[in-house]
């Protein structure tokens, strides 16, 4: 049942893009333009030996700044290999994963399984009110799930809704307020001693963006920041301070998709030309330097997660074990666990698999 | 004993198609899953050197009835279109990408009991005085960066439905016709030019420059010149919808102007593809919803690679495919090529048999063809081509003739035989000819951008009228 592989996540810039050539490695960009020392290409690559083969002339700027010897370790573990995954998250602790999806009989489930992948998964939840979970996220104790699901018929039986089921099991409730809205990705944190959720999705009006609600459901749907450059928003995270990062799949103006940044009210694509993984999934380390995007890699164009460092606007590409997987999904860190993610792919091993990825 | 005789008819068909009756459709419903998806079917793509100008003519949507209203065809505003250029001996990536974004307006919503309201609107059924415009935008990247818009808002002519639409809902003046209106005269044609003298755009409806039995060939190849019949030609009187771009030589040399002669770093690698959004969500109020990042479901570069050397078990992977891995996806297809084996079955290089003379016979020609692979992308002496993939390949300093590039032949109703070519490529290895003879279309070519034939007309020229 699990597969454990120990992957050298080395801290060169470009080698992560080893496979690509220059183009390729121009892509995601920072933006607006940033230092040189970012965007991955770099035929000279650092001293690391595995450093970027890539680059050509002009492409990329600096060489990588690191890849002499700075390999550090990362770990990547299939735990859930029996259902169609879109979107998983630990628990608070990283003991347990939960994930969205479909099962092998093509039912909506919501499914619970332990990280360590030693069961399989139990559902918590199969079928209606369920029609197409999309993403899941855990409230900030872990005593509950919240799930969205754009295709679940609201009163309008159009628009989507937001369910919520304690992490143990038991019956489905829905978040009414929410109602309208037609919600994907979706993250929890606390303002003011409540837990609100921050989801992204479209206004009755038809506006793109990200929105807020107590968790509780007990006041009306707030707007973060809507309109434009958001365009399809799907997976988003909060950092501590209130920041949010936003994945919206098709924000460019080259088709591709877009990080989107809302500091203060204020809304900043940080990172276009993203190959996003569906749903995008997006999350932050537990220092929250570094943004992890669920993405493709932009040549070969398979699974990759974009490590992108939010203090030199740096790009590098976590490929290694994943780069023959084609569905790249949802992805969540586990709130108090460390650097541990539950990462999806949808397809992965014919099924999908939910992923544990413990990053140094 | 049955089953042979089936084969001896499949190539027995496949050279009377290249003889008698035209040649095969490129790509027309050619793979399951984009069979049911027609507005997103890429049918045909032509390209090549005319004059100072690339031409590059993409097509959609298969088989469209002139008649088929009151929604008659048109692109999708769900779908990208895209046209791709590689360019030199290397490389399979977008040195250009044209993408071409349509959106119709909605029709505009008015109260069916409201007496008083006029003719139009969205209480109609008559699609063409419902109010709803369709326009395009085309984006240029460069490199797969720094999109630039070239023009939007473009309008895209309309179906040609009939003299009381011309002349009541296009208002096009009387004693002109649909065709002077919407593409020749230039007050009102639809050509728009590209900003910054980068060329100018059609998009619309044209004549389907193929002709073929379609019936009989899908028949498992009955063709009625095989067992005795009389062959039609089944694509007669259908339109489809093309992306017509003209564009400077420099601008596809890469803002270099084009040495004359052939050149390896001057030839280009065209295809053409079409995107859906990954999810939909279809609502109960009539709406639906397109999300998530663009999925390619069709692509076309060469005529009849999809249709005709790609297995069934991979033809909607090819669609979702990129050129580029194209010889570590498909490479056994194209080197040990089924068609090769099915005429061996039919005892066509047996002696006397009208491949006897090829090079090798069968067993040199079943499998290690890496002339096939040569060929198509241009690899000769001239060229040191070293990239592998399905794209139509045009050098720029050379005048174009398939495979270096593909043409219609203005103001004639012929084109190209490129099945002609492919088949004795395949079979005979370019030794010998499949049996040669007239390709002819249904209407004749344009001498003038876009090239294709006016569309049939739906009020006069629809299916059961003759």
């Amino acid at each position: 049942m699990r597969e454990s592989r120990h992957l050298r996540l080395f801290a060169a810039l470009g080698l992560l893009c080893v496979s690509a050539v220059a183009v390729g490695c121009e892509d995601p960009k920072p933006n607006p333009t940033t230092t040189s020392s970012g965007s991955t290409a770099s035929s000279s690559g650092g001293g690391g030996g595995n450093g970027g083969s890539g680059g050509t002339a002009g492409s990329g700027g600096s060489a990588g700044t690191g890849g002499s010897g700075g390999a550090a370790t990362a770990q990547l573990d299939s735990v859930v290999t029996d259902m169609i995954p879109f979107d998983a998250t630990p628990d608070n602790t990283g003991d347990n994963v939960y994930a969205v999806g479909l099962d092998k009989d093509g039912n909506a489930v919501i499914n619970q399984a332990k990280m360590d992948g030693s069961t399989p998964s139990k559902a918590l939840w199969t079928g209606s009110p369920l029609v197409s979970p999309i993403n899941i996220a855990t409230n900030t104790d872990g005593q509950k799930l919240f799930v969205t699901d754009p295709g679940a018929e609201d009163p309008s039986g159009n628009s989507g809704r937001i369910f919520t089921i304690p992490a143990a099991g038991g019956s489905i409730g829905i978040l009414t307020k929410a109602d309208g809205y037609r919600p994907r990705g979706l993250e929890i944190t606390v303002e003011d001693g409540k837990d609100v959720i921050y989801f992204a999705g479209t206004d009755p009006a038809g506006e793109a963006g990200v929105f807020k609600l107590l968790a509780d459901d007990s006041a009306a749907v707030a707007v973060v920041a809507k309109g434009a450059p958001f365009h399809d928003p799907s997976g988003i995270v909060v950092s501590q301070k209130g920041d949010v990062y936003a994945c919206d799949t098709a924000e460019g103006p080259d088709s591709l998709g877009s990080i989107i940044a809302i500091k203060g009210g204020a809304t900043s694509v940080v990172m276009s030309g993203v190959r996003a993984g569906f749903p995008c999934g997006v999350a932050l380390t537990e220092d929250e330097g570094r943004l992890l995007v669920s993405a493709f890699e932009p040549v070969k164009r398979t699974d990759t997660v974009i490590i992108y460092d939010l203090t030199t606007n740096s790009t590098t590409y976590f490929s290694d074990g994943i780069d023959t997987f084609v569905e790249s999904a949802g992805l969540h860190r586990a709130k108090q666990g460390g650097n541990t993610f539950a990462w999806a792919d949808s397809q992965a091993g014919g099924t999908g698999t939910v992923f544990r990825v413990k990053l140094p | 004993m049955m089953k042979k005789t089936v084969w001896t008819a499949a190539i027995a068909a496949l050279a009377v198609m290249a003889s008698t009756n035209g040649a095969l459709a490129s790509s027309h419903r050619e793979a399951p899953m984009i069979a049911e998806d027609p507005s997103a079917d890429n049918t045909d793509l032509y390209a090549w050197v005319e004059g100072s100008n690339l031409v590059i003519l993409a097509n959609y949507i298969p088989l469209e009835e002139p008649a088929g209203g009151p929604n008659f065809h048109k692109f999708s505003d769900d779908v990208l279109y895209e046209i791709h250029i590689a360019r030199g001996p290397s490389s399979l990536d977008d040195a250009i990408t044209y993408q071409i974004d349509f959106s119709s307006t909605a029709y505009p919503t008015v109260d069916p009991a409201d007496l008083a309201l006029p003719v139009g609107g969205g209480k109609e059924f008559f699609s063409q005085i419902a109010g709803s415009v369709q326009t395009y935008r085309v984006t240029k990247l460069v490199n797969n960066a720094n999109p630039q818009v070239l023009v939007q808002g473009a309008p895209v002519a309309p179906a040609n439905i009939g003299p009381r639409t011309n002349s009541i809902a296009y208002q096009i003046p009387a004693g002109t016709t649909y065709e002077q209106f919407f593409v020749d005269n230039a007050a009102t044609s639809v050509i728009r030019p590209l900003m910054g003298n980068e060329g100018r755009i059609f998009a619309g409806p044209r004549d389907d420059g193929f002709g073929v039995d379609l019936g009989a060939v899908f028949d498992l190849a009955g063709l009625e010149t095989v067992l005795g019949g009389v062959p039609y030609d089944n694509v007669a009187g259908y339109n489809v919808h093309t992306i017509a771009l003209e564009i400077p030589l420099n601008v596809a040399n890469g803002g270099t102007t084009v040495t004359p002669g052939a050149s390896a770093n001057q030839t280009l690698g065209v295809w053409a593809s079409a995107s859906r959004r990954k999810a939909s969500i279809i609502r109960r109020n009539g709406k639906s919803q397109n999300f998530g990042p663009w999925v390619q479901v069709s692509r076309l570069g060469l005529p009849l690679i999809n249709e005709a050397v790609i297995g069934l078990q991979d033809k909607d992977k090819y669609n979702r495919t990129e050129p580029k891995t194209d010889l570590q996806n498909f490479g056994a297809y194209f080197l040990n090529p089924v068609i090769v084996r099915d005429a061996e079955f039919a005892g066509f290089y047996a002696a006397g048999g009208p491949l006897a003379a090829c090079p090798g016979g069968p067993a040199g020609l079943k499998t290690g063809r890496t002339d096939i692979i040569d060929v198509i992308n241009l690899k000769d002496p001239a060229r040191a081509i070293v990239s592998v993939g399905d794209v139509l390949r045009v050098d720029l300093g050379v005048a174009s003739a398939f495979p270096n590039g593909r043409k219609v032949n203005k103001g004639m109703n012929t084109e190209e035989d490129v099945t002609d070519v492919e088949l004795s490529l395949l079979l005979c290895k370019l030794a010998a000819p499949v049996p040669d003879g007239v390709s002819t279309n249904d209407a004749t070519f344009r001498s003038t951008f876009p090239y294709l034939a006016a569309p049939w007309e739906g009020s006069r020229q629809g299916k059961g009228e003759n």
